[in-house]
């Protein structure tokens, strides 16, 4: 087994590539097209695009509308664009970079 | 941010005044040439990424508390560091998830350490929310394109060669997407059992007293250890699973039907993307109990009926949890182990 073909010399060869299956929102540029709209479709249409996760009180945030979105540019780019103006604002989680958005 | 020089007193170790610089580092920005180094130096040890993470936590905690937000902060992102760090390890043993393991480990004394500042100092709940957490679901892309999940805790050793495509699964569960390859058969060992496939989907599970396979798709071969070619094969179907009782002087198997819905149940620990609009909080948790160890619990009323809409991955407890300690007004305390209990944040 692995401990013979080791001692008798037998190459190794591994893994490329590992990762979580978080949603890791990387500092990358990605293509939106999110129109102004309910704060609650338009944050999911975010996560969605942006591949992120993201989390918010659906009360607090229920009737607050979003700007709309277009064009190439990193996520927090396009989050600071959804929100500008809104009196919403968002945090990340250190670990996954997941999202919160919450009243300022 | 504060001074590091005026706040030695609470880091205990280099490793920890190593992870609370490089905080401050990135805080301001690192250069490439910086950067590398703070990829080696996670590289060097698995307990450097903990520390860095726990770090990371007090330091966001202190930049909350004193009403910095950082809204504008792209942060730093640790798993593409798993890339570099994979490119640069070919030709290197590696034990999966042992890393993982000590992180965990190293989590679960921070747990302690948390838990035993609150009852003796009155430290406010929101200042220890390392208390959760837990560790992720891993997977792992080999370099013949067949892609490997691990379930928390296992740990895989990977042997290929130009004619077979070797894994051994040491410890734990692990389910294996396998590429087909007629050339190179691809077997599991997993305590002196082959699990060959040549393209399927299959599940193998290994504890000191059995190894359990169930096949998703397609069709595998059991057959003892190498050494023992005597051994008959024993093949196992699509939607079949096979129990190897190792503590007989022979593994003994028996093979049995599984129906969809019993495999589905078998698999839940696997990831998926929970997606909630406008839920009950208490049923999004209800989620994320099914497919975790780890559960969490509420009674109150009034967390549990909060309106919440995310889209999370079920294995990041920790990242949801985490978030609704932070920003929804909620404590969470580790009870033990394999238990949070949420609570309203007094």
């Amino acid at each position: 087994m692995c401990m013979t073909n080791k001692s008798s010399g037998i190459a190794i060869v591994f893994i490329v590539c590992a990762s979580f299956f978080v949603s890791c929102v990387k500092n990358e540029k990605v293509q939106f097209q999110i129109p102004s709209g309910e704060s609650a479709c338009t944050l999911r249409a975010f996560a969605e695009q942006a591949d992120a996760e993201i989390v918010f009180n659906s009360s607090e945030l229920a009737g607050i509308r979003t700007n709309p979105v277009e064009g190439e540019m990193r996520p927090y780019r396009a989050l600071d664009r959804l929100l500008q103006g809104t009196g919403l604002e968002y945090h990340l989680d250190s670990t996954s970079d997941a999202i919160a958005i919450v009243l300022k | 941010m504060k001074d590091l020089g005026k706040d030695d007193s609470n880091i205990d170790s280099k490793v920890e005044q190593t992870a609370a610089e490089w905080v401050v580092k990135h805080e301001y920005g690192l250069s490439a040439a910086e950067q590398d180094e703070f990829n080696e130096w996670l590289t060097e040890d698995p307990e450097h990424r903990s520390a860095y993470i726990t770090q990371s936590w007090s330091w966001a905690e202190i930049d909350r508390l004193t009403g910095i937000h950082k809204t504008d902060h792209a942060p730093v992102n640790l798993n593409l560091f798993d890339d570099t760090h994979q490119r640069r390890s070919k030709a290197k043993a590696v034990l999966w998830s042992l890393g993982a393991g000590l992180a965990v480990a190293a989590s679960f004394v921070l747990l302690l350490t948390g838990t035993l500042s609150t009852k003796d100092h009155s430290v406010a709940p929101d200042l220890q929310p390392q208390n959760v957490i837990v560790e992720r679901i891993e997977k792992l892309r080999l370099d013949d394109g067949s892609v490997v999940v691990l379930n928390r805790g296992a740990v895989l050793e990977s042997d290929f060669n130009e004619h077979t495509r070797r894994v051994r699964l040491v410890s734990g569960e692990a389910t294996f997407n396998v590429t087909k390859d007629i050339e190179r058969p691809f077997v599991v060992e997993a305590s002196g059992v082959n699990v060959r496939a040549v393209g399927t989907v299959f599940n193998v599970r290994v504890s000191e007293e059995l190894v359990d396979v169930i096949v998703s798709e397609g069709v595998v071969a059991l057959s003892s250890d190498e050494e023992q070619e005597a051994v008959d094969e024993s093949y196992l179907e699509s939607h079949h699973r096979a129990y190897v009782e190792l503590d007989h002087s022979e593994p003994l198997v028996s093979i049995e039907r599984i129906q969809q819905e019993a495999l589905d149940e078998e698999l839940l620990w696997q990831p998926v993307l929970l997606e909630f609009d406008n839920t009950p909080l208490v049923e999004i948790l209800s989620e994320f109990n099914k497919r975790n160890d780890v559960k969490i619990h509420v009674q109150d009323p009034y967390i549990k009926d909060l309106r919440i809409t995310s889209v999370f991955w079920s294995d990041n407890v920790t990242g949801f949890v985490g978030l609704l300690e932070s920003y929804f007004g909620i404590a969470a305390t580790r009870e033990n182990l394999h238990t949070i209990e949420l609570s309203r944040r007094i």
